[in-house]
């Protein structure tokens, strides 16, 4: 493997001797919110040539000679504006348009919410990042960003963890839609196809006056693609072959705009992964393999007043679960600990066997925005999810293909949202939203439901209000009131039908600020409530969890849980953008936070089980993300990136459970803009410690934390046009030194190692205009 | 702006109209569920080599975990004797033990005496593969009373080192019983 990457060095090196001049690239972006503005154009005056932008903002222009240049930067909607640029090396810089005073008087202009996240911390995952990690689950791709982890049930199951808090506390926003999926465990992933969407960005904040409940440990936004609106068809293919695992994935896109009807753009894509078993160094994680389909679908139309889409897609998943994690009783997970191995190893298969699950997310979303006035729109959204699970258990007498949960979810979401101006400065928007969510268990199953049939209405209004002060210092501020209820229906053991109702209203503020010091240094600050009224498996859980050998107990005595959470979020460039620098700071209180507690030990016919009860506590968490950029010369340049968290439980006086160890990655990147017919090389490895989890309550866990570990990576990527489109070609490695290690936030820690190398190729073709 | 005003509110009054109006509509009940997969019941029955009284000895919980506790019966044995043992698993009032003889090689019961002078002597059943399952058996005992445990494993690996003996220690496999039950020696 070493030669593999020193050859990689070598020939980065011979190429980047060729002939190759400065690169000036950079990013088109709003003055006032620094979002980006799509396919603004760059003209160097004084040579006449013109390049564009793309969708999000990014440009580059290559082949240049030293020297100084003027700079024309124009966008539909924005004056022109001229800027001064003396180039001696390689230039990355930040070009700033005035651009919302205008926005509303045209809604040709694309609307890129200029009011939202003023304040918040939040970091985004674009479309490049996003395909260097290709094949990996949402999960893990958020994970690549500072402050995000991943709560995994073996290699199968992820999900993402924000600044501590995971599962039913971080909101994921797909399409505009709160993605309502039957998460109320962490055996359940999201089930979202990442490739549906261009760009992921992660709120890193508590915002559930935007966003409603459940934003208490932040928001993952999985970006609308905004449609084509010119005539002309364009996409891409895009495939991915992965080592371990023996699989790969691929995902292919066209969209286009319809000729003679400007501003109607059209949309489709589809996706599928495909892995058997995973492997660690030493042996087969038996019954771990995966196989997903997405799609999707868009249409949508926009003129200066009116603007009406339509988007479907679905996602399909099936996934064994490692197949040593089923264990029977206390006495088998200790067992399972002492012996340091699984207690089932078999050889490598595609085929995927109980316990495993089958899962189905359709999204259904309409929208229509109407600009009601010169300054004013309103937007109003309406989507349908429909879910379907399946989750089969080992059983006797051939049941196995019977599941042991059937489950049918079905949720109405909609929402009206009023962008307005009073006056003006100040801007932004007031909106309503309502739920409606029904869970049905589906009979057959022979086996006691986890989730009660239930039904959860939810109404809510927001108000969030924005006001620039001068050019620099923007403020915002807002507040919701929502209410939710809640009617079960479910089954007592002694069989006697019980139907309780439960009633939540909960209220969050926000107030945030955005302040651009100067050019350089840019200060991001917020203070916002969020709240989360317990989800009914907190309430009415009652059963055996065969993965974890213990008995769950709800309590349908528990309240909301409400957080208020402060982030600081500095950003600075340095030595004339040298070294940049990121750093979010935070710290989240918690009343009546829920969580699992041991409460004594069952003895049952299987034997002896811990009982773990759902309880509140009040918690505090806080942190530290910190980001560094270093550019060591004309093509190197280093970044690292640590995240801290310490979560603490107020009441009892202890560390909480399962809170991310500290973390910290460094990446060494060799890049050339070009060299020959190839552009955009990047190279370079990277090197991950997790250290050991040591801050734990006392007496909780089953075994020791995992230890201290280290991971190398690599990861190299170029592109080529090829026949008027663009090849990119790319490859990353994994746990390259084949390292053996547990990680601490993987629940299946007990039973197995966690993956050994792995090697992913991935190839990309873009096509048409 | 006045409009927006107006027209904002009355989206708001639907939406929390729509919220109100179906308060009357219950939730439809799952209906009560029959659990298969639960085994509510061991027996053992002792009968003397030599003739006489079978004895019983049981471990019944009949809602599975949480509820009602679990409870115990047991018998007297005479010292000095030996038994056929035979074992029989109940969910609810139906018997499952044919469902786990027809899955033998997936399944093993395995005894061991607590404390007390009563004695497992061997497996006197075989699966397809010629391994024990551990349905019928044979014992003996001596004089002091004492408990005795009866563990049935889903999966064991039945070529490991002493399991086909019924030594459990490297079985493996996940527990589908695991009791302890008190016996009494005349």
């Amino acid at each position: 493997m070493r030669s593999i990457v020193l050859i990689f060095f070598f020939l980065a090196g011979v190429l980047a001797r060729a002939q190759c001049t400065l690169m000036l690239s950079g990013r088109v972006i709003d003055a006032h919110d620094r979002t980006a503005l799509e396919y603004a154009a760059i003209t160097i005056v004084e040579l006449e040539r013109t390049v564009q932008a793309d969708a999000d903002g990014n440009f580059s222009i290559t082949d240049l000679c030293p020297g100084s240049y003027t700079l024309l930067v124009s966008h539909v909607g924005c004056d022109p504006v001229q800027r001064k640029v003396e180039l001696r090396e390689d230039l990355s810089i930040d070009l700033k348009l005035e651009h919302h005073a205008h926005e509303l008087h045209d809604a040709e202009v694309k609307g890129k919410r200029p009011d939202e996240n003023v304040g918040q911390a939040h970091k985004e995952l674009d479309k490049s990042a996003m395909e260097r990690n290709g094949g990996k689950t949402l999960a893990e791709m958020l994970a690549t960003l500072s402050g995000v982890n991943t709560l995994n049930s073996g290699p199968t199951i992820s999900k993402p963890v924000i600044h501590g808090l995971s599962g039913n506390r971080v909101l994921i926003l797909n399409q505009g839609i709160r993605q309502e999926d039957q998460q109320w465990g962490t055996e359940h992933a999201p089930n979202l196809d990442p490739f549906s969407s261009d760009k992921l960005t992660v709120v890193k904040g508590a915002a559930s006056v935007q966003y409603g409940s459940d934003a208490l440990g932040g928001v993952v936004i999985t970006e609308p693609v905004d449609l084509p609106r010119v005539a002309g068809i364009n996409g891409e293919v895009r495939a991915i072959g992965q080592f371990n695992g023996r699989g790969g994935g691929g995902n292919a896109m066209v969209q286009g705009g319809v000729k003679g009807v400007h501003g109607l753009g059209w949309r489709v894509q589809g996706s599928g992964r495909y892995l058997g078993d995973s492997q660690t160094p030493e042996y087969v994680l038996s019954n771990t393999g995966v196989s997903e389909a997405g799609g999707s679908a868009s249409l949508g139309y926009r003129d200066h007043r009116w603007n009406a889409s339509a988007y479907y897609s679905f996602f399909t998943r099936e996934l064994g679960i490692l197949r040593a994690a089923h264990i029977g009783n206390l006495t088998d997970l200790n067992n399972a600990i002492a012996s340091g191995e699984p207690w089932y190893i078999d050889d490598f298969t595609y085929e995927v066997d109980a316990p495993r699950q089958f899962v189905q997310h359709h999204l259904l979303k309409a929208e229509a925005g109407y600009a009601i006035s010169e300054h004013d729109r309103i937007v109003l959204t309406y989507g349908y999810q429909a879910d379907d699970r399946q989750e089969y258990d080992i059983r006797r007498a051939g049941r196995s293909s019977t599941p042991s949960i059937d489950l049918f979810l079905s949720t109405h979401t909609a929402d009206a949202v009023l962008k307005h101006w009073l006056g003006k400065h100040i801007h932004g928007k007031f909106g309503v939203n309502g739920i409606y969510q029904e869970n049905t268990n589906l009979p057959g199953t022979g086996v006691r439901p986890l989730i009660p049939n239930y039904r959860k209405r939810s109404g809510g209004v927001f108000l969030l209000e924005h006001f620039p002060i001068g050019r620099m210092l923007e403020l915002e501020a807002g507040g919701r009131v929502e209410s939710t209820r809640l009617d079960v229906a479910k089954y007592t053991l002694d069989d006697v039908l019980i139907t309780p109702q439960h009633h939540f209203v909960n209220s969050a503020l926000s107030i945030g600020a955005n302040w651009s010091v100067r050019d350089s240094l840019r200060v991001r600050f917020n203070i916002g409530s969020a709240y989360r009224p317990p989800h009914v498996s907190e309430l009415y859980s009652e059963g055996l969890h065969h993965g974890a050998a213990a008995i769950e107990t709800g309590d349908d005595g528990l309240q909301s849980e409400r957080s208020l959470k402060g982030t600081l979020d500095l950003e600075a460039t340095w030595m004339k953008g040298k070294l940049s620098t990121e750093l979010t700071f935070y710290a989240d209180r918690i009343n009546s936070f829920i969580y699992l507690r041991p409460n004594g030990v069952e003895l049952t016919i299987r034997g002896a089980f811990p009982v773990f009860q759902y309880v509140a506590t009040d918690a505090f968490l806080y942190g530290l993300d910190a980001m560094l950029q270093y550019r060591l010369s004309r093509h190197w340049s280093l970044r690292s990136k640590t995240s801290l968290v310490r979560g603490r439980d107020l009441v009892r006086d202890e560390w909480l459970i399962q809170m991310p160890s500290d973390r910290t990655e460094t990446a060494l990147l060799f890049a050339v803009p070009q060299a020959g017919k190839w552009s955009v090389l990047e190279v370079g490895p990277s090197s991950m410690v997790v250290f050991k989890q040591s801050r734990v309550p006392v007496g909780v866990d089953f075994s020791d934390t995992p230890g201290t570990y280290h991971l190398l990576g690599l990861s190299a990527s170029a592109t080529r046009t090829l026949r008027k489109g663009e090849l990119r070609l790319g490859l990353n490695a994994n746990n390259l030194l084949n390292t053996t290690y547990r990680d601490y936030m993987d629940r299946f820690r007990y039973y197995a190692d966690a993956r050994g190398i792995d090697l992913t190729i991935w190839i990309r073709y873009s096509f048409g205009r | 702006m006045k409009n927006n005003w107006k027209c904002a509110t009355l989206l708001l009054v639907s939406t929390l109209a729509m919220n109100a109006c179906k308060d009357d509509d219950e939730v439809i009940p799952p209906g009560p569920v029959n659990e298969e997969e639960l085994i509510t019941a061991v027996h053992l029955f002792l009968t003397p080599t030599g003739g006489g009284d079978t004895a019983e000895f049981s471990f019944t919980d009949p809602d599975g975990s949480g509820g009602v506790g679990p409870t115990y019966d047991w018998d007297t044995l005479q010292s000095g004797t030996t038994f056929i043992g035979w074992v029989k698993v109940y969910n609810g009032t139906s018997e499952i033990t044919p469902e786990v003889i027809n899955e033998g090689t997936a399944h093993q019961f395995f005894y061991d005496v607590i404390s007390g002078g009563l004695q497992w002597t061997g497996y006197s059943d075989v699966d397809s593969n010629g391994d024990p399952i551990g349905v019928t058996t044979t014992w003996a005992t001596q004089s002091t009373s004492g408990e005795l445990g009866i563990t049935l494993i889903h999966q064991p690996n039945k070529d490991a080192p002493g399991v086909a003996g019924g030594d459990i220690a490297n079985a493996g496999g996940e527990t589908d019983v695991s009791v302890g039950i008190p016996y009494v020696i005349d």
